[in-house]
């Protein structure tokens, strides 16, 4: 154990170096041009780390790829002992690959996309620091280390959507993501009480090593708080309202934090406890019905929204309900396959979206939005790179074979045919309604004629290539990244990515797989409802065909774009009477009874300040005599002791 | 009649040595005009050594300077405490050199004086006797009084100086008389003969002699670490002498002060314990008050650093009520890292009065932020650090002392310090929020062009220190637990 654990010694580099990007970037570095170069250049760097600790991982046996490496020890105090360490194994190893993979992409990319802004410097630093906390959140061994990294995302989170805090939208966006978190986070905390009460320690394998009896009286609250914890981070309903308000954050931002890593944060503590989700049935039934029933609800918000990154924003919702299903009927690996390629796919779209915006900033009248699909149509020859990256990753999503999000897809709902069928009719239908969506997107974008005038579509140019490179080889992963999982059916064995995390999960009762007939069946009938959608937004978007406006009523189409009323029924319900209560509290408790006595205190003190300052004659005699007047005082203290 | 020699140990005193020949070399060398430029470094690397010598001694364990009177010892306590004012002097040398040479005082003796005053300071660091405890305070003080002066043609240099020799030759009287008392009640100078005679019997004449010997010894030691009421001096002499020097006055000569202190109530006077603890205790949030009260209504910097300075060493008196290892291991902790601290907001004004203007009241760090902003940072770091917000070393030394504090069974002291170490964000942070969030003058004090290398290198030093221990607190920690181990 012990040479392993050297031979992983250069881990804490890792996390490490996009801090020191960030450093650098705050306190030395003042030139915008170099502000991008520093940030790629410690993310490339982790990101070949990782590479090298995934090889020297495969390189060990089975039973051996689980390493603690300790940097030090962090708090020690009295029973209470912490180290700062790192935790090596296949799914930590799994999303660092993710974390610096897609946000070396997405940080070239930031250099596109924001080189221009005036606070270029400040955004790539926010950036290294959501690497730092993100990769720490990943890869601590402990609950602790997990929830710095955990309150660290959600930080940069709030730093990065309020980035253009001059618009008073963005501002309140990001405040508002910071609430919504504020739940879930206050949820965890109390989870790791509970944790820390009952096992006495706050390391995993500690944890995890529990003997069930003792943790049994609280197993079911400390998981379900922990869920509820996921569910703010990973925008699950009902806490879902701030991730398309997040929106308001630049486009990069929006793929790097708001679609492939922080938001999939949630699926990844789940998978990690999931010794303890496996201890209490009603938390997996929580998890999977939260998931089923996020999925389909945003997918069917998504349906009619006109804000480019608003679909997409409720798309990544849909999707991260689709991976809490399947860590809900137990299918770990199968969520943290999908979130692997859902980080593929959903990251091209949002740069896809976003080269579109960039475009269509430079190009369209004042006044009209370019995040609006009704401002678009046509660009597929005006923009061809960005279309064909899009039209693989629109694929992807929508689960046809053999694009990647179809293998991860497959597996979620063979999980839940074989236990839960009832979540998995949810799940069949949330395919069909992605298909639809995705498409719509897609051919509201770039089919059909084009809703600019002649000089705006003259204005139109494709992205430059810093922009594009990461998207082209964004495109090729969500078309093969699949293949790293292909189900058993095909080919026996062939599952590399589910025998790569098999030794995370091997703790779990083996999972139940029906008949290849079945399974092959249920595939066809996933594939052809995507099919279904497909052809549903290609009647609809590019031949004209109102059959839907003249067949679907008008109250389900109105409660699909109001989105279900949600932001409206937390207005009335919650922040009304609060803000009523919180303006009761001002005025009495705040202004006249804290503030109050607080000047009151303030100026008592400083007129005694001013008092104590007039002794400070200055003058060299007074001083000798104030001298004299205290050791007076000292002596006579002192020989009172003498008593009679 | 056989008179034994008694046996030497040089060894013992080894690092004194090193330091006083480090200082008297720099002082030769200073005469040739040819050297100037290289005194300062060649002090950075005599101090250097005299630290290798220092360090090489840790953990050999006690040992005594002869056979016969102890004088002075050599153990751990007293090689961290002279490891600690090597390493404040280095800072100092740092940060005085682009001061020293805009102001021409750049001259061998400067530095020379600082070293023998990091002498002075190492001696009573190790002295087991009250002789070589008053031989190494005077060492100190003389190079004091000249070095608060250096500044010969500013009226406010000679000021400080005048008044610290005036205050100081009364403190250094009033330690006289007492180590006379303490003499009379037991007939030896020694710490151990003293500490021996307290064990004993003792009639109401002796008795009367040590408390007095206690009280004025009190006296005189707390005007060195500007106890109130022996305060009055400290804000008009940080403010009139030479800004490294003030942060040298700040940080060595406080810390040497309190490492006797350390060690003549840990282990000669605990036999009176219950008559200095009361008066210690009102003395210790006496000084706290003070020192945080008024540094609320200050305006100029070196004198709000003063009081500040002030409260910190009613801070570091809390503890030695506590009469545990802990609380004498939390009080070095605090020492090593208020010498950081402190070194590091004088050097930042020390480093902006460079040139140009002397960078005096809150006023001239107005859009500091935006004008330096490495200077800005650095500053920023240890106003919360001295503020006490993790994750700074101030935090992390705050916590231990208190929790010293605790664990002694003395609640209610712990609480009124951390009220009154509520009380010091005001002023604080006002600092910063001058430095962030006020516009810039239109001219600012300070001249345009690079700070000085050597005193932007100390300052990051000192900065990252305040960091990298308020995170990784234990290795300092478990340092501070050994020095404190091997006193009796």
């Amino acid at each position: 154990m012990n040479h392993m654990t050297e031979s992983f010694s250069y881990v804490w580099l890792i996390p490490f170096l996009p801090l020191l990007g960030a450093f650098i970037n705050v306190f030395v570095n003042r030139n915008p041009r170099v502000s991008g170069m520093i940030a790629c250049a410690t993310v490339a760097a982790s990101f070949l780390l990782a590479l090298g600790v995934f090889f020297q991982l495969i390189g060990l046996p089975d039973g051996e790829r689980s390493v603690d490496v300790v940097v030090y020890s962090w708090i020690t105090t009295g029973t209470f002992a912490v180290d700062v360490a790192f935790l090596v194994d296949p799914l930590s190893t799994v999303m660092m690959l993710v974390v610096t993979g897609v946000g070396l992409l997405i940080h070239v990319y930031s250099i596109g996309y924001m080189g221009k802004d005036a606070c270029c410097v400040r955004y790539f630093s926010y950036l290294n620091l959501f690497m730092f906390a993100m990769l720490i959140l990943v890869m601590g061994n402990n609950f602790l280390l997990m929830f710095v990294g955990w309150e660290g995302v959600g930080l940069c989170s709030y730093l990065l959507i309020g980035f253009w805090c001059e618009r008073r939208s963005a501002a309140n966006a990001g405040m508002k993501a910071f609430v919504v978190n504020r739940i879930g986070d206050f949820a965890f905390i109390l989870g790791l009480l509970l944790i820390f009460l009952y096992a006495g320690s706050l390391t995993y394998a500690d944890v995890f090593a529990a003997d069930p009896a003792v943790l049994a009286p609280v197993i079911t609250a400390i998981t379900l708080l922990l869920f509820v914890g996921a569910m703010g981070k990973s925008a699950q309903v009902p806490l879902h309202v701030w991730l398309p308000d997040a929106m308001e954050g630049p486009t990069p931002v929006s793929a790097l934090i708001h679609a492939a890593t922080m938001v999939t944060a949630g699926v990844y503590m789940v998978a990690r406890c999931h010794v303890l989700f496996a201890q209490s049935a009603t938390a997996m039934t929580a998890v999977a019905v939260v998931g089923a029933v996020t999925a389909i609800f945003a997918a069917y918000i998504a349906l009619t929204q006109y804000d480019i990154k608003r679909v997409l924003a409720y798309s990544t919702v849909s999707q991260l309900g689709y991976m809490f299903l399947a860590c809900g009927v137990g299918y770990f690996t199968a969520g943290i396959f999908h979130l692997v390629t859902h980080a593929f796919f959903k990251a091209l779209l949002f740069m896809g979206a976003g080269s579109v915006i960039h475009a269509l900033e430079h190009a369209l009248e004042k006044g009209r939005d370019p995040q609006d699909l009704r401002n678009m149509g046509g660009l597929r020859d005006l923009m061809p790179v960005t279309y064909k990256s899009m039209l693989l990753a629109t694929l992807a999503i929508a689960g046809i074979a053999p694009f990647a999000g179809f293998f991860s897809k497959d597996l979620i709902l063979l999980g839940a045919f074989v236990n839960a069928p009832a979540l998995w009719l949810v799940g069949l239908a949330t395919g069909a309604m992605t298909a639809f969506y995705m498409f719509r997107l897609l051919f509201m974008t770039f089919g059909g004629e084009t809703r600019l005038s002649r000089d705006e579509t003259e204005k139109v140019r494709e992205s430059s290539r810093v922009m594009t490179i990461p998207l082209v080889l964004l495109a090729v992963l969500s078309t093969v990244g699949g293949f790293i999982g292909i189900p058993h059916v095909f080919a026996a064995g062939m599952d590399r990515f589910g025998g790569f995390l098999a030794p995370v999960f091997s703790g779990l009762p083996e999972a139940q797989v029906p008949s290849a007939s079945v399974e092959l069946t249920l595939m066809v009938l996933t594939l052809l409802l995507a099919a279904a959608g497909i052809w549903g937004a290609y009647t609809v978007y590019i031949r004209g065909n109102s059959i839907f406006d003249r067949l679907v009523p008008r109250a389900l189409y109105t409660l699909s774009l109001e989105k279900f009323y949600v932001d409206e029924i937390y207005d009335t319900l919650i922040v009304g009477p609060v803000r009523k209560i919180a303006r009761g509290c001002w005025r009495i408790l705040d202004s006249a009874i804290i503030d109050g006595g607080l000047t009151l205190a303030a100026l008592t003190v400083r007129s005694m300040g001013n008092a104590i300052r007039y002794t400070q004659t200055g003058v060299v005699q007074n001083y000798a005599l104030i001298m004299v007047v205290g050791a007076l005082v000292v002596f006579a203290y002192i020989t009172g002791f003498l008593g009679p | 009649m056989n008179t034994a020699l008694p046996v030497i140990n040089l060894y013992a005193v080894m690092p004194q040595i090193v330091l006083v020949s480090a200082a008297t070399v720099v002082l030769i060398v200073g005469l040739f005009e040819r050297f100037r430029k290289g005194i300062p470094y060649l002090s950075l690397l005599l101090l250097a050594v005299s630290g290798v010598v220092a360090v090489n001694q840790l953990g050999l364990g006690p040992v005594p300077f002869s056979d016969v009177s102890s004088m002075m010892v050599m153990d751990d306590f007293g090689l961290v405490a002279t490891l600690v004012f090597i390493a404040g002097a280095v800072l100092t040398v740092l940060i005085s050199i682009s001061y020293a040479e805009a102001r021409s005082i750049d001259r061998g003796e400067y530095y020379a004086l600082l070293i023998y005053a990091v002498s002075g300071m190492s001696m009573m660091a190790a002295s087991t006797d009250l002789f070589t405890f008053f031989l190494g305070l005077e060492v100190l003080s003389i190079s004091l009084y000249v070095l608060i002066g250096f500044e010969q043609r500013d009226a406010g240099s000679n000021e400080g100086a005048l008044k610290y020799f005036l205050l100081g030759a009364f403190a250094s009287g009033f330690i006289l008389y007492g180590m006379a008392l303490l003499y009379g009640a037991s007939g030896s100078t020694e710490y151990e003969a003293i500490a021996r005679t307290l064990g004993g019997e003792r009639s109401d004449a002796v008795n009367l002699l040590l408390l007095g010997g206690l009280g004025l010894l009190l006296v005189g030691i707390g005007f060195k670490i500007s106890m109130v009421p022996f305060h009055a001096w400290t804000p008009d002499v940080y403010q009139g002498a030479p800004t490294p020097v003030a942060a040298f006055l700040s940080t060595g000569s406080k810390a040497a002060a309190f490492v006797v202190l350390i060690r003549l109530l840990g282990s000669v006077f605990p036999g009176l314990q219950m008559e200095w603890i009361p008066l210690i205790s009102v003395l210790a949030v006496l000084t706290i008050a003070v020192g945080n009260v008024v540094a609320l209504v200050q305006t100029n910097l070196k004198r709000l650093l003063a009081y500040s300075s002030i409260a910190h060493a009613g801070y570091m008196l809390l503890p030695l009520m506590a009469d545990s290892q802990d609380g004498s291991a939390s009080i070095v902790f605090y020492l090593i890292v208020y010498t950081a601290m402190n070194l590091g907001a004088f050097g930042v004004l020390a480093v902006l009065s460079a040139r140009g203007a002397p960078c005096a009241t809150l006023e001239d760090l107005a859009g500091l932020g935006s004008r330096r902003p490495l200077l800005a940072a650095v500053m920023a770091v240890v106003m919360f650090s001295l503020a006490g917000i993790p994750p700074t070393a101030g935090f992390m030394a705050k916590f231990y002392l208190f929790s010293a504090l605790v664990h002694g069974g003395y609640v209610e002291l712990a609480v009124i310090g951390l009220l009154f170490s509520g009380v010091s964000l005001y002023y604080y942070l006002r600092v910063v929020v001058w430095m962030y969030m006020r516009p810039a003058a239109e001219t600012p004090a300070e001249a345009a062009g690079r700070l000085s290398y050597t005193g932007m290198t100390a300052l990051c030093l000192s900065a990252l220190a305040i960091l990298a221990v308020g995170v990784f607190p234990s290795e300092l920690l478990q340092l501070a637990e050994r020095a404190v181990m091997t006193l009796p």
